[in-house]
C-alpha cells in the first residue's frame, strides 16, 4: 500500500448548496463587473457583443444570488485533498518544466516520481511505466506524426 | 448520387489506414467507455490533436469510432461493477447490474452490445436519409438566421443542463464571452488580451476543449484512488457470442421504439446520452406487461438504454454537419476538428467536401459492426480496463493532455491555454456548474456576434427587431427557442412520473 492509499478514498464533504451558490453569484459578480468597466478602454462598435453577453451574465449572477436553488445539502467529493493537490502540482510543474528541461526528461521525471508519491515501493514499476510512456508519446506523437518536442538539457 | 459515387466512398472507408483508424478508435472508445470517469469527449478531445496530421477523412473515422465505442463501453462497467462508465450507460445500471449479480453478466453484456449495434446503425441510416436535406435548408440561412440559430442553440444547452438550469445559462454565456476575447471580427482591434500576445488570435477551441474536459475528470479520478478488481466478476471463461433469432425478434419493438428517441434527443443541442438513455427506458417500462419487474433484471431495461444511447451518436452529427450546431458535447469537439481542417459545416460539406462528409458517415456504420464484434468476443478483455489503477490513469490523461495540447500548433502557448481551462472547468464543475454550455457557447458565440453584425448591416436603416421577425426561418427559429425556453418545466413534469428516486447521481 502507498503511502496516499490510507488517505480518504473518495472523501465526500456535505455542502450547503445555498451558501455555495450565493458565495458562487457574488464572485462571479466582481469578476464580470470588472470585464464591464474594462469594456471603457475600447471603442463602443468593437465591444458591444462583450458588453450585451456581460449584462446578460450579470443579471444571471444576480438572478442566481436572489434564487439560490434548492435549501437543499449535496455530498460531492472534496474540493481539496491531498491527491488533488498532488495530481494538480504535478501537472503544472511537467507544464513548466517541459519547454526546459525538455520532453524526455520532465516526461520520465513527471511519470516515475508521481508512482513513487503513490506507491513508494513501486520503483521497478515506475521506471518501467515512464520509459514506457516516453517511448509512447515518442512514437505515437515524433515519429508517426512529425511533432518535435523541446530537447532541453538533451541539447 | 449514383451507386459508383456509392463504391468510391467504400472504397475510401475500406482504406487500409481507414480500417485501422476505425478499428483503433472503437477499441479505445470502448476503453474509454468502460473506464468510470472518462468519457467519449475527454477521449476524443485528448485524441483530436493527433488526427490532425492524417487526412480529414480518417480523422473524423477515428473520432466517430471513438464515439460509438465509448457509448457501448460505459455500459461494460455499469453491468459489471454498478457504475456507469459514461453518462449515458446510467439506466443500463438500473438492470444491467441485477443481471450480473444473478449471474447473468453474459446475456446483459451480450444484450447491450446488439442492442447498441441497432442502435446505432438505425442512427446512421436517419443521418444518411436526412442530413443532405437539412443541409440544403442551411442556404435558406443568413445572418439573421445564424444569430438566431446560435441563441436557440444556448437556450437549449442550458434548458437541458442536468445541474441548476440558471447555471446553465451563466456556463454557456461565459463561454460565449471567452470567445469574444481576440481581434474583433469589425476592426480587428485585440480585445481582452491584457497584451498577451498569445490570445490576440483568440482562445484556441482545442486546447480548450481538452482542458475543459480533461483536466476535472482526472482531478475527480484521482480522488478514487484504487482500483476496483475485487468488484469484477470473473468474466475469463464466459461466452458472450451472437443471440438467437427468437429472442433478436422479440426485442425488435423495444430497439425501434429506443432508437428513434435516441435519434431525436440526439439531434436537440445539448441533450446528452443519459437523457436519451432514461427517456428510453422510461418508455420501455411503460410499454411493458410487467413494469413492476424494471429494477430486478429485465432484459428490456439493458436493451431500451443501450439503444438509446448508441443512436444519439449519430443524431447529434446531423445539426453540426447540416448547420454547425453540435448536438452533443462530442460532436461540438469533432466541430472544432473539423474547423482545424478547414471545412465548415452546411451545404459545402455536401457538396465540395463530399467524399470526406460520406466516408466519415459511412464509416460510421462499419465502426458499429467492428463495435458488436469487439463486444461480442471481446468483452472479458475490456473489463480488464477497470482494473488499472486510478494514479497511472491519472498521470497518463495528464501526460496525454499536455502533449496533445503542445502537438496542436508546436507552442506551448496552447499548453498554457489548457491548463487554464482546466483549472477553469474544475472551479466550474466543483461548484455545480456543466461544462458542455461553456463549451457549445465558445463555438456558438463567434457564430453570434457574426450572425449579429452581418444583421445589423444588412438592416441598416430598418427596425433590426422587425426585419428579423420578417424571415420565415427565424420566426421557426425563434419559437423553437420560446419552446427551449419551457423545457425545464416539461421535464420536472416528466420526472415526477418516472422514477426519479432511482436515477443515480452521474457527474
Amino acid at each position: 500500500m502507498g503511502a496516499l492509499e490510507g488517505i480518504a478514498l473518495a472523501r465526500v464533504e456535505v455542502r450547503d448548496m445555498l451558501c455555495i451558490n450565493r458565495k458562487v453569484s457574488l464572485v462571479l459578480l466582481a469578476i464580470f463587473t470588472f470585464f464591464f468597466a474594462y469594456t471603457f478602454q475600447y471603442p463602443s462598435e468593437v465591444v458591444a457583443f462583450p458588453r450585451f453577453l456581460l449584462v446578460v451574465l450579470l443579471v444571471m449572477c444576480v438572478a442566481l444570488f436572489a434564487k439560490p436553488g434548492d435549501l437543499g445539502k449535496i455530498k460531492v467529493t472534496a474540493f481539496l485533498t491531498r491527491p488533488k493537490l498532488i495530481t494538480a502540482a504535478f501537472m503544472v510543474l511537467y507544464v513548466a518544466f517541459f519547454p526546459w528541461l525538455g520532453f524526455f526528461v520532465t516526461t520520465f521525471l513527471t511519470v516515475f516520481g508521481y508512482i513513487l508519491v503513490f506507491e513508494p515501493s513501486a520503483r521497478i514499476k515506475g521506471f518501467l511505466v515512464a520509459l514506457g510512456w516516453v517511448a509512447l508519446l515518442f512514437v505515437a506523437f515524433h515519429t508517426l506524426l512529425y511533432i518535435w518536442f523541446p530537447e532541453g538539457l538533451l541539447m | 448520387m449514383d451507386l459508383s459515387f456509392y463504391l468510391h466512398i467504400l472504397k475510401n472507408v475500406f482504406l487500409p489506414f481507414n480500417m485501422f483508424m476505425a478499428t483503433f478508435g472503437v477499441a479505445i472508445g470502448i476503453i474509454f467507455g468502460a473506464l468510470p470517469g472518462f468519457t467519449a469527449a475527454m477521449g476524443i478531445a485528448i485524441l483530436m490533436p493527433i488526427t490532425f496530421s492524417m487526412t480529414p477523412e480518417a480523422g473524423l473515422i477515428m473520432m466517430g469510432a471513438l464515439f460509438a465505442g465509448a457509448m457501448w463501453g460505459g455500459s461494460v462497467s455499469a453491468i459489471l461493477i454498478n457504475t456507469p462508465g459514461t453518462p449515458g450507460a446510467a439506466a443500463t445500471v438500473l438492470d444491467g447490474y441485477p443481471m450480473a449479480k444473478q449471474g447473468r453478466a453474459a446475456d446483459a453484456l451480450r444484450e447491450s452490445v446488439v442492442s447498441s449495434f441497432v442502435g446505432g446503425i438505425l442512427g446512421v441510416i436517419v443521418l444518411q436519409l436526412f442530413a443532405p436535406p437539412l443541409a440544403r435548408v442551411s442556404l435558406m440561412f443568413g445572418p439573421p438566421e445564424y444569430f438566431i440559430l446560435a441563441i436557440f442553440g444556448m437556450t437549449i444547452i442550458a434548458s437541458l443542463s442536468e445541474k441548476m438550469i440558471i447555471k446553465g445559462y451563466i456556463a454557456g454565456f461565459l463561454g460565449m464571452f471567452i470567445g469574444t476575447i481576440g481581434m474583433d471580427p469589425l476592426m480587428g482591434t485585440p480585445r481582452f488580451t491584457f497584451d498577451i500576445a498569445g490570445l490576440v488570435d483568440g482562445v484556441m477551441l482545442v486546447p480548450a476543449l481538452i482542458g475543459l474536459f480533461s483536466i476535472p475528470e482526472v482531478l475527480e479520478i484521482i480522488q478514487l484512488h484504487g482500483s476496483t478488481e475485487e468488484m469484477i466478476p470473473n468474466l475469463k471463461n464466459i461466452k458472450i457470442g451472437f443471440p438467437t433469432w427468437l429472442h433478436t425478434k422479440r426485442m425488435i419493438p423495444t430497439y425501434l421504439r429506443s432508437s428513434i428517441i435516441g435519434i431525436i434527443v440526439g439531434i436537440l443541442p445539448g441533450a446528452g446520452a443519459s437523457i436519451a438513455s432514461f427517456m428510453a427506458y422510461n418508455e420501455e417500462k411503460r410499454a411493458s406487461k410487467t413494469p413492476e419487474k424494471f429494477g430486478t433484471g429485465m432484459i428490456e431495461g439493458v436493451a431500451a438504454s443501450e439503444a438509446a444511447n448508441n443512436s444519439i451518436c449519430a443524431g447529434a452529427f446531423i445539426p453540426m454537419l447540416t448547420l454547425g450546431v453540435p448536438g452533443d458535447s462530442v460532436a461540438a469537439i469533432m466541430m472544432g476538428a473539423l474547423m482545424v481542417h478547414g471545412l465548415q459545416p452546411g451545404m459545402e460539406l455536401f457538396t465540395t467536401y463530399a467524399d470526406v462528409t460520406w466516408t466519415f458517415i459511412f464509416s460510421l456504420y462499419l465502426a458499429n459492426i467492428l463495435m458488436l464484434f469487439f463486444g461480442l468476443y471481446c468483452a472479458p478483455w475490456f473489463s480488464w480496463a477497470t482494473k488499472t489503477p486510478k494514479h497511472i490513469l491519472a498521470i497518463s490523461i495528464v501526460l496525454l493532455t499536455t502533449v496533445g495540447a503542445f502537438a496542436v500548433r508546436e507552442s506551448m502557448t496552447d499548453v498554457y491555454v489548457m491548463l487554464a481551462f482546466g483549472i477553469i472547468g474544475y472551479l466550474l464543475k466543483s461548484h455545480g456548474f456543466d461544462v458542455v454550455p461553456v463549451v457549445l457557447g465558445l463555438i456558438l458565440g463567434p457564430m453570434a456576434e457574426k450572425g449579429l453584425n452581418g444583421t445589423l448591416a444588412i438592416s441598416y436603416g430598418q427596425n433590426t427587431a422587425w426585419f428579423i421577425l420578417q424571415r420565415p426561418v427565424c420566426l421557426v427559429l425563434i419559437g423553437l427557442t420560446i419552446f427551449a425556453l419551457l423545457i425545464p418545466y416539461l421535464r420536472k413534469r416528466s420526472k415526477r412520473d418516472i422514477f426519479a428516486s432511482e436515477e443515480p447521481d452521474v457527474q
